[in-house]
């Protein structure tokens, strides 16, 4: 199994969208997005992570992950991940170092070979585990990489949602995301994104998103329960938050290389 | 200096790894639940040069204990019962012998205090940040006899205390290895030397004494992004020098050649450095060996020596990454010439005599084919011989925790090259694999 990077923002992407803002009804696409990116409360968190992975056949692999996290600086945040199973790749742990001036730093630690690795970047079009997550659809969206049209509001579930069009602000945001549009819908009341539907580089519908369960965790909402179905090739992910903590005072230099290949 | 034949580990360290292997089965800490994992293989290794069919066929389970022991403490145990239905028949060194043996592959103890973490017991340690080749990689030996997929079954497991001190941004890490454990090579001792048999007589290696312990440390930081350390290891050489000397009979007439391996006292300062940028990986390592013989004046002993390497990885994709190293290795104050006029005095009219500068490439390729198989692709070559190590494995994922596997381990080279001497033990190999 590949142990794939760009974990680091996971949290503050996709699941973590901050506190309902009823103002928001009558702004602008672009200011929906601003408000749904707004920064959240929790300094530290861990939760146990599972990603079932199922092919069109049907057949699953499954994985799952011990995860931690803190904000080091507003605009900065540590990860360190170790993977609980499959049994093969079982105590297999992964450090990310955030930096805004700089690459962010990557450790890999492998039991099989005993050894801590550094490594490099894999860009954010990239699958995350073999999933159909990216890095870019688990990462932190930047606000200025895409341009925002409101649609419609739509009803989803029996809930009012804003939908919001997204298009890549240049070429290049395309190319590196593989996205040429993305649509979300996000609930009103929450500003939580429920679902989005990702187009190919040729406008052709390529992903759904969708969010099976919203929580509500120390005052924070988190997405818990997503899948991600490939509509090309019925592949389709699911990632599962479960036991969520935030705010535990998890020590700093527990995102270091020597935390990486402790047993516990 | 003592004979192979009688070295023995102390009972001390047999008594503290015979412990450490049984203590996590005897504690009850209260909340800590010990783990037991492992897994369940079989193989079969195909030798691809006649007159040596096969070398190993059998299967092995490995059973690992871990126990955390409340914040502080940490044990781990992993011992192999191993089953082999075909002993190594042939070669040089026949070290494996056929049926069940069971044997603690890595047994130890961890202690975590506020500034410095503890290891003790039967373990593996790895240092050098570059891939595959590694001039400050010197604490565990290699098994060249046994190169797989598996590293536990190419580098050996060493009896040893480790402490690494953390201070800020800086870390001190120590290693004491009570015992000198040698690489495992296959050597082919010549018949004959001139008119005159050879006598291969048993190897010497360091007695086993506190002494002779071998000691290492190393001080690792971090500037400007780039990660760096340095270190200084103190042992022995593990690789032998021979030692050739003619036994001579009552009338000081020379009647055979007594051929020895002999490890001899080496230190070696070494430092390494990491940075990433993008998608690469920029990596350098290096290393100066200062052997025995610091002059290069004996024949025998392997003149100092540095050795360097730099090299990147390059990630094209996730499915797809690079790494390619170049490596030097110079011997210093040698001369070739000297050394073949005085191997010739001996009775050895063409003696391999190492070049004084050795390049060498090396690159690593690991491609995900599909989703569930991946294809890793190690290779070194020689600039000298153009003589190359080749290590091809194809993975595929069965199903969660289940893994079939398999690879060709390949020397191909001119007869008196470093790789091309090693033809004989080129292989094939495949196992399926069941994790638990």
């Amino acid at each position: 199994m590949k142990i794939r990077s760009l974990w680091l923002t996971v949290l503050v992407g996709l699941w973590l969208t901050g506190m309902p803002q009823p103002a928001a009804q009558g702004k602008s696409g672009r200011e929906i997005m601003e408000a749904v990116l707004h920064k959240t409360t929790w300094k530290d968190l861990q939760a146990d992570v599972t990603l079932v992975l199922q092919n069109a056949r049907g057949e699953k692999r499954v994985r799952k992950i011990k995860m931690y996290s803190r904000k080091r600086t507003e605009d900065e945040s540590d990860m360190l991940m170790r993977f609980l199973s499959p049994p093969d790749v079982r105590n297999t742990a992964f450090l990310i170092i955030e930096h805004l001036d700089r690459d962010d730093e990557r450790y890999l630690y492998l039991p099989a070979l005993r050894r801590i690795k550094r490594i490099a970047s894999s860009g954010k079009g990239g699958n995350f585990m073999s999933s159909d997550f990216t890095y870019y659809d688990i990462g932190r969206p930047k606000l200025n990489d895409w341009t925002y049209r409101r649609l419609e509001d739509q009803t989803l579930d029996g809930r009012e949602c804003y939908t919001i069009e997204s298009l890549p602000a240049t070429p290049q945001i395309s190319k590196d995301t593989g996205y040429n549009k993305i649509i979300r819908w996000i609930r009103k009341d929450l500003l939580v994104t429920v679902q989005s539907l990702y187009f190919d580089r040729g406008d052709r519908e390529w992903k759904r998103l969708t969010v099976r369960r919203v929580e509500n965790i120390s005052g924070v909402w988190f997405q818990t329960d997503l899948l991600m179905t490939d509509l090309q090739t019925g592949h389709r992910s699911e990632l599962i938050f479960e036991n969520i903590r935030v705010n535990q005072n998890i020590p700093a230099n527990f995102f270091s290389v020597r935390f990486l290949q402790r047993i516990r | 200096m003592k004979t192979l034949g009688h070295a023995t580990p102390t009972s001390l360290l047999r008594r503290i790894g015979v412990v450490l292997m049984l203590v996590p089965l005897f504690w009850q800490p209260g909340r800590a639940q010990p783990s037991l994992g492992g897994y369940f293989k079989l193989f079969y290794h195909v030798n691809t040069n006649a007159p040596y069919p096969y070398d190993r066929l059998g299967s092995r389970l490995q059973l690992v204990l871990t126990q955390t022991l409340g914040r502080r403490a940490a044990l781990f145990t992993a011992v192999n019962f191993n089953f082999e239905e075909t002993a190594v028949t042939g070669l040089a060194q026949e070290s494996r012998a056929r049926g069940m043996e069971i044997y603690p592959v890595e047994s130890y103890i961890d202690l975590y205090f506020p500034f410095f973490d503890l290891r003790l017991g039967k373990q593996f340690i790895f240092w050098g940040k570059a891939d595959w080749i590694n001039p400050t990689d010197n604490i565990n030996p290699w098994d060249y006899q046994n190169i797989a997929a598996e590293i536990e079954d190419y580098r050996i497991p060493v009896m040893a205390a480790r402490f690494t001190l953390y201070l800020g941004g800086w870390s001190l890490e120590g290693v004491l290895i009570p015992r000198f454990q040698p690489n495992k090579i296959p050597i082919e001792v010549p018949k004959t030397m001139g008119p005159y048999p050879v006598e291969k007589l048993p190897a010497a290696l360091p007695e086993n004494r506190l002494a002779n312990a071998e000691w290492a440390m190393k001080l690792s930081s971090q500037w400007l992004g780039i990660d760096y350390s340095i270190s200084y290891f103190q042992g022995f050489h593990k690789f032998p020098d021979i030692r050739i000397q003619p036994r001579l009979n009552a009338y000081h007439v020379p009647e055979a050649i007594l051929w020895q391996e002999q490890y001899n006292p080496i230190q070696i300062i070494g430092g390494d450095f990491v940075v990433t940028q993008g998608r690469w990986v920029i990596k350098g390592e290096g290393a100066y060996f200062r052997t025995r013989d610091r002059q290069g004046r004996n024949v025998f002993l392997e003149n100092p020596f540095i050795q360097y390497i730099l090299g990147f990885d390059y990630r094209f994709s996730d499915d797809l990454s690079l790494t390619l190293q170049c490596s030097q290795l110079r011997r210093l104050k040698y001369d070739p010439d000297r050394e073949r006029l005085m191997w010739r005095q001996l009775g050895n009219p063409a003696p391999r005599i190492p070049e004084p500068l050795e390049s060498s490439l090396s690159t690593r390729l690991v491609y995900q084919i599909l989703p569930y198989t991946s294809l890793q692709l190690i290779g070194v070559m020689n600039a000298k011989h153009r003589d190359l190590f080749i290590l091809p494995i194809l993975y595929h994922e069965l199903a969660d925790g289940l893994n079939v596997y398999g690879g060709v381990t390949l020397f191909r080279g001119p007869e008196d090259s470093p790789f091309g001497q090693n033809q004989k033990y080129s292989r094939a190999f495949l196992e399926i694999k069941y994790s638990f």
